[in-house]
């Protein structure tokens, strides 16, 4: 089989895939409002072809817009972490502390600040996109040729200098990856934007059409939405190539950590300046948008809540309860996802024509918007704690599999040379070299897994399980329980930071060990 | 695993609302088969002879109002602009604003309204409470529990004079009174949570605000509005019934007009020719529901609705927003009985209210000359 061109075995693989759904959806699911025919959908794509059109338009206009703004204010942050180095550990703790935050309780608190219109979605859809886009940012700041950088020195020119005419220009092949990543991000944000009162988009379609039993536009809008994002994705990635030809795809691996000073007080001081400027910008938010008491809460009305008024007890007890459903549904998904994942990239090292026909699959589906795909994973998975891990599981599972294969593909021809002298078989050439070359990927993957599988933990909670952290936030909202809701986004983001850092720290030791060129 | 680890009390206060705001919008409605009796009849004794400009015409979204009714909007210097937060995603629910705006009836009381949707993201209390809004549609559990928590609100009028909130099943195996839930397996969202009474002896399953499980047969009924879910049913040709909570004793006031106490006493003629704006296209729906679909449908391309399914929801909607109470003191009006009604209703539901929640002083100089305003 190994003779057979990718395309078509990607063609073979494509058409049994679509063959199988018709005959599911026409027999075992036929009447369940559950799955659609893929001509079904099509037909009914054709049929109602310029309100789709209107309504991915619109989805589209409002996640651009707030792509731009995003990545504007990421790559400015980066640029003065860059040429400030000192402010580098507080803007970074900034920048996740944005990421980690959970959307479902930040769009209604937006929405008391924008005001009704389209203010929010594109608010949420850059809030999306400024920690991936950061990091590769200042990865691509960092990569600057050394000898560039002396050249620039010995003019007797200072950092700014070395930053608009070397770091800038060097910046490019990693800001495209990190520019391709934010791309399906901003869509997923515009679209829980607009569940905050709009007039036109795929999010409200999706909503409307799941109440009035109208299963093949709920299909339509999934498969528009992959479309969309998918497209955004491989479109960045082109930009990519014909702007920078001479450079590979990049490896977004790398830490986004400075090496630690030694010392105790410099220790304290990096631990202690990101948490106190995290507190600041808090502050600084509540006053500058001057929100009324009775929806802004303070770290210090957090703390009360949890601690000290009348009903902490029952506070605590309903939040880190739900906090523990959470985290045990959403741990189960991410290291299924995780092991998933590098199970079949193995698989698919040995069994090449697999990889050659499922991979692309695989590029698309890692761009799938959250929103869109619960419903369709409802239908396998049913309702219940299963379907919170099973979105979680998926959401880790391609965007791994994708890092993972591409590291092991990277794997030094010298060891493989060596192994083929020893007459190794595949499964040692699995474990001693595939393996270890992709352990710095399947890390790094990892720990941004952690904040993205919570994301997806909480949109399921809230979509279709009822569970956990995701239904507090949104019953505490819909009871304006103003106290409540910042708990439980104080605590969930907390534990988001804290979860990106183990595993942070677990990458650096692993790094250290295995690849120490790597680390910086 | 518990289902929520929030706390039962506090839940409760949600209850029927929570649909409403967070998934279940509500919509429109179906045949319910039993009770008929207790709805008083509305839809027959319209009073037509009001202001509505031919309530036939389907009014079309380009069509300037044409009758002597038309509003003064060029020569009206100074319109005072004024948000209306509605509690849902724009549909024929809303159809009597949509009417109002369309027709002028808001200039003609000095205001320049925008009616601004509502949706899963959106909490009309909290967008009244922050100005965002003048006057927003809530529900009385959500307003009392604001009002509880310290939220400065009056309801100043009720549109839905009976609580939309219903238990639908399928017709070959119908829940018609509460006692037939026992044994069966109901399925709510999660944030619309219920308490019945012996809620031990039904099997609560969490679904998302979708008809597919019941019809599936996942689960044996569903909590939903009257008119959502159940039309959609209908409309897909899937016999239901369906069991009105304001038949059992349920009463809260749902699509309650509110604002603030401050708005009441400096903006109160912005509120009043709100109201009388709103009454005014309340109405003209009355008479003519399949324009107002039609309307909406009109208005709304992107929603892509069903011109069936809002007419239907149009025409169920009659019943729970008109009574023997409208006819006699007009729209949106509530009497003192139905007040003390949710009171009681809410007390068991874990939120204390007192009749000071309410404010029916608009009304009253609203309606000063009889039910019927022109």
């Amino acid at each position: 089989m190994d003779r057979v061109p990718p395309r078509v075995l990607s063609a073979a693989v494509g058409l049994i895939v679509l063959a199988l759904w018709e005959l599911l959806a026409r027999t075992v699911y036929a009447g369940s409002y559950r799955l659609s025919p893929p001509t079904a959908v099509v037909v009914d794509f054709f049929e109602f072809r310029d309100l789709y059109l209107r309504n991915l338009w619109h989805s589209t206009k409002t996640a651009a817009w707030g792509f731009l703004w995003g990545n504007l204010a990421a790559i400015a942050l980066a640029g003065v972490a860059s040429i400030i180095p000192v402010l580098r550990r507080s803007i970074g703790a900034i920048a996740l502390t944005i990421f980690c935050l959970p959307f479902i309780a930040v769009a209604p608190i937006l929405r008391l600040i924008t005001g009704p219109g389209n203010g929010t979605p594109i608010a949420l859809s850059a809030l999306a996109v400024v920690f991936t886009t950061y990091v590769a940012a200042l990865l691509g700041f960092d990569l600057a040729p050394g000898s560039a950088l002396d050249v620039v020195r010995s003019y007797g020119r200072g950092r700014f200098a070395a930053f608009r005419r070397v770091r800038l220009r060097a910046s490019v092949p990693a800001m495209i990856a990190g520019l391709q990543i934010a791309a399906p991000a901003a869509f997923l944000g515009a679209v829980v934007g607009e569940f905050t009162g709009a007039r036109s988009g795929l999010g409200i379609l999706t909503v409307r059409a799941l109440g009035s039993l109208n299963t093949d536009r709920i299909w339509v809008i999934a498969l528009l939405s992959t479309i969309v994002a998918t497209g955004g994705y491989m479109a960045i990635g082109a930009l990519g190539r014909y702007l920078c030809p001479w450079s590979p795809a990049l490896d977004l691996g790398a830490v986004p950590t400075p090496r630690q000073e030694p010392g105790l007080v410099n220790r304290l001081v990096a631990l202690l300046a990101p948490i106190l400027v995290v507190f600041v910008f808090w502050y600084a938010f509540l006053w500058v948008f001057q929100i009324k008491p009775f929806f802004a809460k303070t770290p210090f009305d957090v703390w009360a809540e949890l601690f000290t008024n009348a009903d902490a007890a029952e506070t605590r007890s309903s939040v880190f309860g739900a906090l523990g459903t959470t985290l045990w549904t959403t741990s189960l998904g991410y290291v299924a996802g995780l092991v998933g994942a590098m199970v079949t990239a193995v698989v698919f090292i040995l069994v090449p024509w697999l990889e050659r026909s499922l991979m692309p699959l695989a590029v698309a589906l890692r761009s799938i918007p959250i929103i869109v795909t619960t419903p369709v994973i409802i239908l396998f998975v049913g309702r219940g704690l299963l379907t919170t891990t099973a979105i979680v599981a998926v959401m880790s599972f391609f965007p791994t599999l994708v890092n993972c294969y591409a590291a092991m593909r990277r794997t030094p021809e010298g060891i493989l040379d060596v192994l083929k002298s020893y007459d190794a078989r595949s499964v040692a050439n699995v474990r001693n070299a595939y393996l270890p070359s992709a352990v710095p990927a399947l890390l790094a993957s990892a720990r941004i897994a952690v904040p993205t599988s919570l994301l997806g933990a909480t949109v399921a909670e809230w979509l279709a399980t009822g569970d956990g952290i995701g239904a507090v936030m949104v019953i505490a909202f819909t009871r304006n329980d103003y106290n409540v809701l910042w708990v439980s986004v104080a605590v969930l983001t907390l534990v988001a930071v804290v979860g990106y850092w183990l595993v942070a720290a677990v990458e650096l030791r692993a790094l250290e060990r295995m690849a120490p060129g790597v680390s910086r | 695993m518990a289902p929520n680890q929030f706390s039962r009390r506090r839940f409760i206060g949600r209850t029927a609302a929570g649909a409403g705001l967070i998934l279940g919008g509500g919509h429109i409605l179906t045949a319910c088969g039993d009770d008929e009796a207790a709805a008083p009849a509305t839809t027959t004794a319209a009073p037509t002879t009001t202001a509505a400009p031919t309530a036939t015409a389907a009014p079309t979204t380009t069509a300037a109002p044409t009758t002597t009714a038309a509003p003064t909007t060029t020569a009206a210097p100074e319109l005072a602009e004024a948000n209306f937060q509605l509690s849902w995603f724009d549909s024929v629910q809303f159809g009597g604003s949509y009417i109002a705006h369309q027709r002028g009836y808001y200039e003609r009381f000095g205001l320049d309204v925008s009616l601004v949707p509502g949706g899963p993201g959106v909490s009309p209390d909290a967008a009244v409470a922050a100005d965002q809004a003048l006057v927003g549609i809530s529900a009385a559990n959500f307003t009392g529990q604001s009002v509880a928590d310290g939220a400065p609100f009056k309801i100043v009028g009720v549109a839905m004079q009976k609580n939309p909130f219903v238990i639908a099943s399928l017709s070959d195996n119908p829940i018609n009174e509460p006692k037939d839930l026992e044994g069966t397996k109901l399925g709510m969202a999660f944030n619309n949570q219920l308490d019945l009474d012996d809620i031990s002896k039904i099997e609560v399953i969490t679904s998302d605000y979708d008809p597919a499980p019941l019809v599936n047969g996942e689960v044996d009924s569903l909590l939903c509005w009257l008119t959502d879910l159940p039309v959609a049913m209908t409309v897909q040709g899937i016999d239901n019934t369906t069991m009105l909570f304001a038949d059992f004793g349920y009463a809260v006031h749902s699509q309650t007009l509110i604002c603030t106490e401050d708005s009441l006493a400096n903006k109160r003629d912005q509120v009043l020719g709100l109201l009388r704006g709103d009454i005014l296209g309340w109405q003209e729906y009355r008479t003519d529901t399949d324009a107002a679909a039609q309307l909406t449908v009109d208005l709304f391309p992107d929603a892509g609705f069903d011109l069936e399914a809002q007419k239907l929801q149009a025409s169920e909607q009659l019943k729970i927003m008109f009574s023997a109470d409208t006819d006699e003191h007009g729209f949106l009006w509530f009497t003192d009985e139905s007040v003390q009604d949710n009171i009681r209703t809410l007390a068991a539901l874990g939120v204390d209210v007192t009749a000071d929640l309410w404010d029916r002083s608009l009304l009253e100089e609203i309606y000063a000359d009889g039910p019927v305003l022109t």
